[in-house]
């Protein structure tokens, strides 16, 4: 199989019509009809909820892609260092404890959550992210996934909890985190900082990422400073995550597949993985989303349902025909 | 199912069953209940067995229960279930509508050998539905959005009992054709409906009728939209929600909170 | 596989891209590496087994050590330790007569390269892509293009050259070997430190390692490479490092280390050599053996 190299100005250009044509598509389309939309429904309903899933999409995609490249493993996804489970606990308790008529209260309870998870994954795993250089020592790569996998599962240990001690409305707003949700996302603004930011972290040493997926002990003894670009790629990693779970709840696939699916056209270093795989996740959850609150509408499925349904054939397809 | 004798200990699944096992006459006889039945104030003495979700039971066995009143389509059917393998009997109720309860409350009265009373609750909310029906009947639609939630945005259809209060007090849920019986929604899909009033329950909440309610922090989100007709007039309300969400005797107190609600939303129009 | 004639080093055949010899980094001045009282535990750790007890060795220009002992004598932590990635338990790694840790990371990289035994691709990319890695990392002055020539370059010379736009994750264990070994030596750092490079490797390709090998040291680089063929080493190499696994170590000129009973000690297995005009054969006794 041979690999070509990256077309790059296909790429931006694609970029350059793909995101603005998405966004417009989101702008257009809304469960009450299609074309321009009244002054009201623009500007407080459909431009900040096509804004929030292009974010969330980007945050999650770019999250995925950091992890991917910092764990050696292509199975990373933004849900697997705890965050997830993390923002989920401190927005259901913020949603059981605070008092009723608290603004954004769960919001604040996730980006609280998100910062004790990964305050809890940097913690006990910082060793490990500088670890696993000497082939003898079991790898860092691994513990950091077990931690994060272990911080998860303490958090979903305390979702339960909940679950079990909720009313019946709490229940369904901790359903909503749980499944994720674009209708209520309440600022846009937040998660896109997120991205930029962990952009501005990650980017410029993008290709020492690439180094060390190849292979952490070789990347050290090229002068790759592992261990610290291992923490930074994943505080990035961990921002992005909390952004887009407060904002939008915990959506799945996106992380996962987005960098895949990047890879698969040929983008494969980390200098175009990590923007690309922001703009195609943010693009893909707009379209996503748009057909979650459109092909029911006035009802809406969970924006889940769509992306499952889309991005696994989707992915599979390109898989498999790049194999063939 | 009948029972050989009137039933003695009796389990209720489902705070609605035991105000209508109290309004039936048999409150007496009642040694457990789930959690939430506390209407009227003597079933919170009842011990607790678990939720409509999570039945304890255990509990339930040792309470050695001649009967236990079940919530069809509210309880965990894998736990009902294991009820039957205990063969405790128990007898399903399912009310649709508000025209079901007074069925209800004569059954369990047959059950509870406490025909009299349930009989005379009967009619009282036969005769209070149908005064109600009159009033309402002939009165110029309004079109109503009930918000079940907030977060996730969620409403009812027609089938729900809610919406039958709603068409009682002449009012149109104006999801009501949804085929899910909680829809959830986006909120372009509310603002595009427009409807003419926005009810959503008060948790818990009993008495007071329907409160006009436009600081109400899980209905200020309409706020910021001036061209709903429902905020233009100042149609934000909160109902009682323990009266209008549970299929008891209560839901016409509930009902006459919303008619109250929808009437203040037609003079507006 | 394309038909590159084996065995002819092609390495100081000025090719189009031109190709990194070590003196290039080294600027001329002479690069050793010595060991003063060595001692190694299995994993670093204090209480982990003694592989190494008490070394003391340098190593020099134009030399080629291999590296023999038996499985799990510490010939790879040896080579971790050497590349700085692993702390001696006791004494000390000089290189230039400064102690390693001492090295920033990139100094220490136009020095030395680690290539290890074992590799793991995670994500999809191209050999040349992988060669490159190192000539990034170290000229970042140097244009696209250059790179990818010299990336190319170097596949050439270790005859996967037509495998340059291949997936990594795609090839046989015996190519993948060879990509490794061409990035390693397009490091361009003198010293080289590979652990097993002719594993993997059919005859004509292992001539093909020995050639390359033979013409870096004769370049003014050094090499140090774990090796299991008794005749491989003994035709690689001008120096030895013989682990026997229990702390012990014997080294010097292959000459000296290469010896029947030396080996026979050290493997646990008898092994016989044939002498003849300065060369020699060994025969391993594997069915008296066990």
């Amino acid at each position: 199989m041979t690999l070509k190299p990256p077309p790059l100005t296909l790429a931006l250009l694609l970029a350059a019509l793909g995101v603005p044509a998405a966004l417009l598509l989101g702008l257009l389309s809304g469960s009450s009809g299609w074309g321009w939309p009244s002054e009201e429904i623009l500007w407080l309903i459909r431009l900040p909820r096509v804004l929030a899933a292009f974010g969330t999409g980007a945050a999650l995609a770019l999250a995925g892609a950091l992890i991917q490249l910092v764990t050696r493993n292509p199975l990373g996804d933004p849900h697997v260092l705890g965050v997830t489970s993390g923002a989920s606990v401190g927005a259901l308790l913020m949603l059981m404890l605070a008092p009723t008529g608290m603004l954004l209260a769960p919001e604040i309870g996730a980006v609280i959550g998100a910062l004790g998870a990964m305050s809890l994954v940097f913690a006990l795993a910082w060793r490990s992210m500088g670890r696993g250089l000497a082939p003898s020592a079991s790898p860092g790569t691994v513990i950091v996934l077990l931690v994060g996998v272990m911080i998860g599962a303490a958090c979903s240990a305390g979702v339960s909890f909940m679950l079990a001690m909720a009313n019946d409305l709490q229940l369904r707003n901790i359903v909503f985190w749980l499944l994720g949700d674009l209708n209520g996302a309440a600022l846009w603004w937040p998660v896109w900082a997120a991205v930029g930011f962990a952009l501005m972290l990650a980017w410029p040493r993008a290709q020492e990422l690439d180094w060390i997926a190849r292979g952490d002990a070789w990347a050290w003894t090229l002068g790759v400073p592992v261990a610290k670009r291992r923490r930074i790629a994943l505080f990035a990693a961990c921002l992005a995550t909390g952004a887009a779970v407060a904002t939008a709840g915990s959506i799945g696939f996106v992380g996962l597949v987005a960098p895949h699916i990047v890879r698969l056209t040929g983008l494969r270093h980390a200098r175009m993985l990590l923007p690309f795989s922001a703009l195609f996740g943010g693009v893909f959850l707009v379209l996503a989303d748009t057909v979650a609150r459109t092909v029911i509408a006035p009802a809406q499925l969970p924006v889940g349902v769509i992306s499952a349904s889309v991005g696994v054939p989707l992915f599979l397809m390109l898989l498999l025909r790049r194999r063939a | 199912m009948t029972l050989k004798a009137p039933a003695q200990r009796v389990l209720s699944l489902a705070p609605s069953l035991t105000e209508m096992l109290f309004e039936a006459g048999g409150g007496d006889k009642l040694v457990g209940a789930v959690e939430y039945s506390d209407f009227p104030p003597p079933a919170l003495k009842v011990p607790r067995i678990g939720s409509n979700q999570k039945l304890d039971l255990e509990r339930i066995a040792t309470l050695k229960p001649d009967l236990v009143l079940v919530w069809f389509h509210g309880n965990a059917q894998r736990e009902v279930e294991r009820l039957r393998a205990l063969s405790i009997p128990m007898v399903y109720f399912e009310p649709h509508g508000i025209a079901d309860i007074p069925g209800v409350l004569e059954r369990i009265g047959q059950l509870m050998g406490s025909e009299r009373v349930a009989s005379a609750a009967a009619t009282k909310f036969r005769a209070r539905h149908a005064t109600l029906q009159k009033e309402y009947a002939g009165r110029t639609p309004v079109r109503v959005f009930y918000q079940i939630a907030q977060k996730p945005l969620l409403t009812i259809n027609d089938q729900q009992i809610i919406s039958d209060v709603i068409r009682l007090c002449g009012g149109v849920n104006v999801f009501g054709k949804e085929s899910s019986l909680v829809p959830q929604l986006s909120t372009e899909s509310v603002v595009a409906a427009n409807p003419d009033v926005i009810l959503t329950a008060r948790m818990g909440g009993s008495g007071e009728g329907a409160v006009r309610a436009m600081d109400e922090a899980s209905l200020a989100g309409w706020l910021k939209f001036g061209s709903l007709t429902a905020v233009k007039n100042k149609q934000l309300w909160l109902i009682p929600g323990d009266q209008i969400s549970r299929h008891g005797p209560r839901i016409l107190d509930g009902a006459q909170a919303i008619c109250m609600a929808l009437d203040e939303a037609r003079k507006a129009k | 596989m394309t038909s590159q004639t084996p065995g002819r080093p092609k390495f100081d055949a000025a090719p189009s891209g031109g190709g990194v010899s070590p003196k290039a980094n080294t600027g001329g001045s002479s690069l050793s590496l010595r060991l003063e009282h060595v001692a190694l535990h299995a994993g670093g750790k204090p209480d982990g087994r003694v592989l190494i007890g008490d070394l003391s060795l340098s190593m020099n220009p134009g030399e080629r050590w291999v590296l023999l002992g038996p499985n799990g004598a510490g010939k790879s932590t040896l080579l971790v330790a050497l590349a700085g990635l692993l702390q001696p338990n006791a004494g000390s790694i000089l290189l230039q007569g400064k102690p390693l840790a001492d090295w920033p990371g990139e100094a220490l990289a136009r020095q030395r390269a680690w290539c290890p035994q074992f590799w793991l691709d995670p994500f999809p990319v191209s050999a040349w892509e992988t060669v490159a890695c190192a000539l990034f990392a170290l000229q970042p002055e140097q244009s696209a293009n250059e790179v990818e020539t010299r990336a190319r370059h170097w596949l050439a010379e270790f005859d996967v050259g037509h495998l340059a736009d291949s997936d990594v994750r795609m090839l046989s264990g015996g190519e993948r070997q060879r990509i490794a070994l061409a990035t390693a030596c397009a490091q361009g750092a003198p010293l080289l430190l590979l652990d097993e490079p002719s594993s993997h490797l059919d005859w004509s390709h292992q001539a093909l390692l020995q050639a390359r090998l033979k013409t870096w040291a004769a370049n003014g680089g050094t090499v140090l490479a774990a090796v299991h063929d008794l005749n491989l080493a003994w035709t690689l190499a001008t120096h030895a490092l013989l682990l026997d696994g229990k702390g012990g170590a014997v080294h010097g000129v292959r000459e000296a280390v290469l010896t029947a009973e030396q080996l026979s000690a050290a493997y646990g297995v008898p092994v016989s050599l044939r002498e003849e005009n300065d060369a020699r054969w060994f025969r391993v006794d594997l069915e008296n053996s066990v």
